[in-house]
Parts: C-alpha cells; structure tokens; sequence
C-alpha cells in the first residue's frame, strides 16, 4: 500500500491500537507517516523509538477585552455556548480553559471590544524512525479540549504517501476528529464482553462517517465467537486475528512491538495492508 | 434586598438543591421571607461552565445574596467580583434557609468547594 489514510481505533481502551498502528508502519514497504494521536496520553513512540528533531507549538485563540471600548452589554457572554465569559458590572471575566475559539465573541462584539490572543494547548513533536516519519501530539496539562490539537497534528499528513493515525479510545469528540476524513478505519477489539460492546459504539460512529472498516480481534483466544458472529451480522470483515501469546506480551512489556518479538507475524500485517489497499482503491466492495 | 435560593422546585416550600450551578430553579425572597420570583436555571445541563451561567443569570437579574449548598470555584469567581453575598452549606426548604438567614445562623462563604463534576459521559474525551 503505497497511499491513503488508515486510522487505527477502538471503542475500548487497551485493546491493542498502538500495538497494531506500529506493527502496521513496521510492516510497510515504503516509507510512512505515524501520528500518534491519541494526544492525551500518546505512547507509540516507546515502540517506535524514533530520534526526535522537531517541535512546534500549537495555540488556540481565545478573547481579551479592550476595556476602553466595552461597555459591558454582556453580548459576549450571551452568545457563548461554551460559557466561557461571564460579564459581571465593570468587568468581563473570561475562563480560557472553557473556550473552544470558535470566534463567535470577537465577532459579534457590536463594540469590536474583543480582540483573540493565543492560548497555547499543546505541542507537536516530529522525529524519525528509521523509514517511519514520527509525528505525535501532546496536549498540555490542564487542557480540557484536545480536538483542536488532534488537527494540528493531522495537518502534517502528506496526501501523496501511506500515513497511519493511531487514535485516542472511546467514541467522543477527539476520536470523530481524528477518523474523519480516513480512507479506512482498522478497530481493534479483544474477545471480551466489554471489547465487544465498544466494538458496536465504535462501528456506530464509523457508519456516521461513512468510512470503510475492517476489524483486527487482538489476544485471540478460543472464545471468539461472539466477535465474529457481530463482526458478520454487520458485514464487517475481520481482517487479522492476533493470537493471545505470552512471549509477545513479555516483549510488549520492554517496548518491543510484536512485529519485532516475532517476524512471522510480518506477513499477519502485511497481509492487513493488502487487504486496505484493495478496499481503499476499489477491487473490492467495502463492509457497508 | 433580593436572595436567590438554589431550590428542586418553583415555590418556596421546596427543597434547597445542594449543587448551585445544576439545580433546577432559583427561589427569590426578599429579606422579610415574601417569595417575589422564580427563575429557572437554563445552564443546567451545559456540559460544561454551568455555575459561570447560573452566576451570569443571578448577576443579570440583580440578586444581593445566595444561599445554597455548595458552589464551586469557576462560579464564585463572578458572583465574589460582582460583590454578592454567599452562604453555602444550606439544606432543608426554602423556607427554612431563608429563616435561618434571618437570624443570621449562616456563614458567609470565604473559599470555593471542589469543581464540580460537569455531565460529561466518560472521564477521558469529553466534548
């Protein structure tokens, strides 16, 4: 697969995404963008290793008062949906940590009172891994809103080569943020009751975004039915099924992808990458 | 003078509502106990910055003083900027809060509680 988008997901957390997103760059045959943008709390990069050479800031804009205009009329206050000002007499309180910039104070202040000054939310970081171009995400602590970083982030995708976005867990904001606009969406799940569950959340939100889907049932043991049963009443094609291996854990636990721990499984992914790209260029009809 | 209660229902026989930015309605008195009005709190299911709404709204209609259960630390920033008096710690009715105000058994507020917990599904994520 030499282009094209893939996000890793899952509903659940600890299913295996980063595990299956670095075992996916690794199995690569030409060169390839990681993201890791999971920017809450990333962590592909003790897999990956890469040697880092770049960071850059990343701000979101957020009001300040000129008060030598305001006239404390409280549209400001009014119109935010975020309630991220509050307009008491005499002052204008603002709590940055609340707004989501969405500019609609300094632009609609009928005084032009507001002027948008940059919060920083975050970093990106850029560094490389042997033929893996290594970008990541870091939402700096206190930042309760990390979508906005997640963009900056996928900013840096380079349309013309393969770039495989590991993503946040669950199903809210920063997971749409980081699957949209994808080719294909890889959702790892383990055969579990809980695994299962948020596999059907995940799928939802897949459907929502019309993206074209393949599971990976990760730590496969000998009850996976139930998995595969949901996986084929929803016509969603399992495309991997890693097993459950005690050596692959151990090497896990030093930082040591299962791709490296155990060459064999190369073929499992790249295998995975043929399957993406044959759905992703058109040779076969995706899973809904 | 006008004090907002924070209160589960319209009159002034309801219960105080523990929490000041997510309870249901604000119960106005006046010193003498005589119920002048009722608002309802439209912030109550904001996902987030529910008190700073409560506090703009009892801001706006001009209340001197607040008695409720707890409030927390983005909201009491504007209510303390905008001088108004509050006294947390109030359970029971309307009523019987007022009553106590009026002979002066409550304890003006001098730090915020905790924040709050907004009604975000999962701790992870948000909005």
């Amino acid at each position: 697969m030499e282009k094209g988008v893939i996000t890793v997901a899952s509903g659940k957390g600890g299913t295996g995404k980063t595990t299956i997103a670095c075992c996916l760059a690794l199995s690569a045959q030409q060169p390839v963008q990681f993201l890791d943008c999971d920017v809450e709390e990333p962590n592909a990069h003790i897999f990956l290793k890469p040697d880092w050479n770049a960071s850059e800031a990343v701000s979101l804009r957020v009001p300040e008062v000129d008060y030598s205009k305001c006239t404390f009329c409280g549209k400001c206050a009014d119109i935010c949906m975020f309630n991220a000002l509050a307009v008491v007499p005499g002052q204008v309180l603002t709590f940055p940590e609340l707004c989501h910039s969405c500019g609609g104070c300094w632009a609609l202040c009928p005084e032009k009172a507001i002027r948008s000054v940059p919060r920083e939310i975050g970093v990106i970081e850029k560094g490389n891994a042997r033929d893996i171009s290594f970008i990541r995400g870091k939402l700096k602590v206190g930042t309760a809103t990390s979508p906005p970083l997640i963009k900056a982030v996928k900013g840096t995708i380079q349309r013309e080569s393969l770039a495989i976005l590991d993503a946040p867990p669950g199903t809210s904001c920063p997971v749409v943020e980081t699957m949209e606009e994808s080719d294909f969406i890889l959702l790892v799940t383990e055969p579990t009751v809980m695994g299962l569950n948020d596999l059907s959340l995940a799928l939802e939100v897949v459907r929502l975004l019309n993206i074209p889907c393949g599971v990976v049932i990760n730590r496969c043991n000998d009850v996976v039915s139930k998995v595969e049963k949901f996986c084929r009443e929803n016509s969603i094609p399992v495309v991997a099924k890693i097993p459950v291996n005690r050596d692959i854990a151990k090497a896990y636990a030093t930082g040591i992808p299962p791709v490296k721990a155990n060459p064999e499984l190369k073929e499992t992914f790249t295998a995975i990458l043929n399957h993406i790209e044959r759905v992703t260029t058109g040779e076969r009809t995706c899973c809904h | 003078m006008r004090i907002a209660v924070s209160a589960g229902g319209r009159t002034p026989d309801s219960k105080v509502e523990d929490r000041f930015g997510r309870c249901s309605y604000f119960v106005l008195v006046d010193e003498e106990g005589n119920h002048l009005e009722t608002l309802t709190n439209t912030s109550l299911d904001s996902p987030q910055g529910a008190g700073i709404a409560a506090a703009q709204l009892l801001i706006n209609t001009k209340v001197d003083a607040i008695l409720t259960g707890r409030v927390g630390p983005k909201a009491l920033k504007p209510l303390q900027t905008a001088g108004i008096k509050i006294y947390t710690g109030v359970s029971g009715t309307v009523e019987q809060s007022v009553g106590l105000f009026q002979k002066g058994k409550l304890k003006e507020i001098e730090k915020a509680g905790d924040t709050v917990p907004g009604r975000r599904r999962a701790a992870r994520g948000g909005i």
